[in-house]
């Protein structure tokens, strides 16, 4: 390794590259805009929150939207979603194709994209435990090398896989550096985005009181470089983006409906 | 060291040479932190910037490089890093506020494991003694973005990976005394807990940044363990949000020096983040 003169990249190379980012939307507009136009590829994305407030609804509505035609404003990709706890349901996933297909119609009613199109267009992979992850993402290279079209990894959830690991509580921040690199190498070698969804559990203070916090722990909150919140208020559901390379925090109103995620 | 003799000195004549010394530092460009720091940017030093997610350690040091390196075509240059894919050149220019800033003393290098950066490291010394790059003839600051992404692969609770820290901390110490450069290393701070009495649950944590619990540290300790903590000559702790009394929306944040070779420590200043400064 020798460089000529000037070592990495420069300013410039880098600026077109993020210009030239095209942004995986969330069909919530509010959500997309704190994002700073939905989830950018390059960075790893954490999405946490309770039981029941949207994380695999938005995970499987990124799985079709990375699918959107790049004629429509999308990136026409593919997607890889590896699930922990079974919580992918092929009927949901199949009405919220129907909506979006339905939606590119009337836009452009001279598309390809089919109901079918768009679930072949989600990888599904099963995973059990950390150990299990890291070999998938090792294997991941050369599948994605062979499939060129894939630019999102979905991980839902990541913490189930710590719930009964096999390491030990101190191993834990070795084994989520380990993952952490993984994932890093995949998105500088392949230019993909990682989407990954964190539960919540509840922690006492000193002083007997009850809070929840995410699960995985204040090692973790390192790791990804956009952190969303999503958590219930009242009647509504609201985003918090928690930590955002360029973003100032700032927060959203979703609902989660039949066709998936909406304002 | 090859470089200095090694006969024996007095003190009187170690105090002299101190203070008739050309070490120089340079100016990070934001006043406040220009006097946390005793001046600026010290040649030969290795800073550290700790603290928990999301208190902008990334985002200082874009200003710094930008505040060093863009101003103008003879400025010197800096060298950034980026281990995590944390580096932006859109929020780099968003700090520029000249109309046609310099773009071309900047340079990112992208690495994700250890291995990866002490070949950096390696070839970075090896351009810095040729001389023929214009790049490293004008070097001045190395950022690391930030180290536990290497180190925490190689190192856990019953393996300290000493070998490994022993090569980079070489390399560093190297680096940054023959060439006269400062290194800025970017480090994770997690919380510890305390118990009743008062006592830290868990290893201390060495010099500087928490050997003792203060309310300076705000029971925030700084990742990489005791061998790390001797390395840098200055620890910076930088925090936010209500340990602080800040609303995390008032967009402000604290950096403390928590180890000096400089000056006293315990010092702090809190500054304002903007979508195009930071003061």
């Amino acid at each position: 390794m020798t460089w000529e003169g000037a070592p990495g990249y420069s300013i410039s190379d880098l600026l077109k590259e993020e210009n030239n980012l095209v942004p995986i939307i969330t069909f919530n507009q509010e959500i997309d805009n704190i994002l700073g136009g939905g989830i950018f590829p390059h960075k790893i994305t954490e999405i946490f929150g309770d039981k029941g407030v949207g994380k695999t609804t938005i995970c499987c509505q990124l799985a079709l939207d990375v699918q959107i035609p790049i004629s429509l404003g999308g990136l026409e990709a593919e997607c890889i979603y590896i699930d922990t706890e079974n919580t992918f349901v092929r009927k949901r996933v199949h009405s919220m194709a129907e909506k979006l297909v339905e939606h590119c119609s009337n836009i452009e009613p001279s598309l390809t994209i089919t109901i079918d199109s768009l679930l072949n267009g989600i990888h599904y992979i099963q995973c059990g435990t950390s150990e299990d992850l890291l070999q998938i993402l090792d294997d991941l290279h050369r599948y994605i090398l062979s499939n060129s079209k894939l630019k999102l990894v979905v991980i839902d959830s990541l913490a189930f896989l710590f719930y009964t690991g096999s390491e030990q509580f101190h191993q834990r921040g070795k084994v989520m550096y380990e993952i952490s690199q993984r994932l890093s190498q995949l998105v500088s070698q392949h230019r993909l985005a990682v989407v990954l969804t964190n539960n919540m559990t509840t922690r006492f203070s000193d002083f007997g009181n009850q809070y929840r916090i995410p699960f995985l722990g204040e090692t973790w909150t390192h790791i990804p470089n956009v952190r969303l919140h999503l958590e219930l208020e009242g009647d509504s559901r609201v985003a918090r983006l928690i930590k955002g390379p360029v973003r100032p925090i700032d927060s959203a109103v979703y609902r989660v409906i039949e066709a998936g995620i909406r304002k | 060291m090859t470089m200095s003799n090694t006969s024996i000195i007095t003190g009187e004549a170690a105090l002299h040479n101190l203070v008739s010394s050309s070490s120089k530092y340079i100016s990070t460009g934001i006043r406040k932190l220009d006097l946390l720091l005793d001046g600026g940017l010290w040649e030969c030093e290795i800073v550290e910037f700790y603290g928990k997610s999301n208190c902008c350690k990334t985002q200082l040091c874009h200003k710094i490089i930008e505040s060093i390196s863009c101003h103008s075509e003879t400025s010197p240059s800096s060298l950034y890093i980026d281990l995590h894919n944390d580096f932006s050149a859109s929020r780099l220019l968003q700090f520029c506020k000249h109309q046609n800033p310099n773009l071309d003393n900047v340079r990112v290098i992208k690495k994700v494991t250890i291995d990866g950066i002490l070949r950096t490291l390696e070839e970075v010394q090896k351009e810095l003694c040729h001389g023929q790059s214009p790049f490293f003839e004008k070097l001045r600051l190395i950022v690391i973005d930030a180290l536990p992404f290497a180190l925490y692969t190689v190192m856990d609770w019953k393996n300290p990976g000493r070998q490994i820290q022993e090569q980079l901390i070489r390399s560093l110490r190297k680096i940054s005394s023959i060439y006269k450069l400062t290194f800025i290393i970017i480090n994770h701070g997690v919380t510890f807990r305390i118990d009743q009495s008062g006592s830290v649950i868990g290893k201390s944590f060495g010099s500087g940044g928490g050997s003792s619990l203060s309310k300076y540290t705000k029971n925030i300790k700084p990742a990489l363990g005791i061998y790390w903590s001797h390395i840098p000559n200055t620890r910076i702790l930088l925090s936010r949000g209500d340990e602080d009394g800040f609303d995390l929306k008032d967009n402000k944040f604290r950096a403390t020096v928590v180890k000096s070779g400089h000056d006293q420590i315990n010092r702090y200043t809190d500054f304002l983040i903007t979508a195009n400064d930071i003061f």
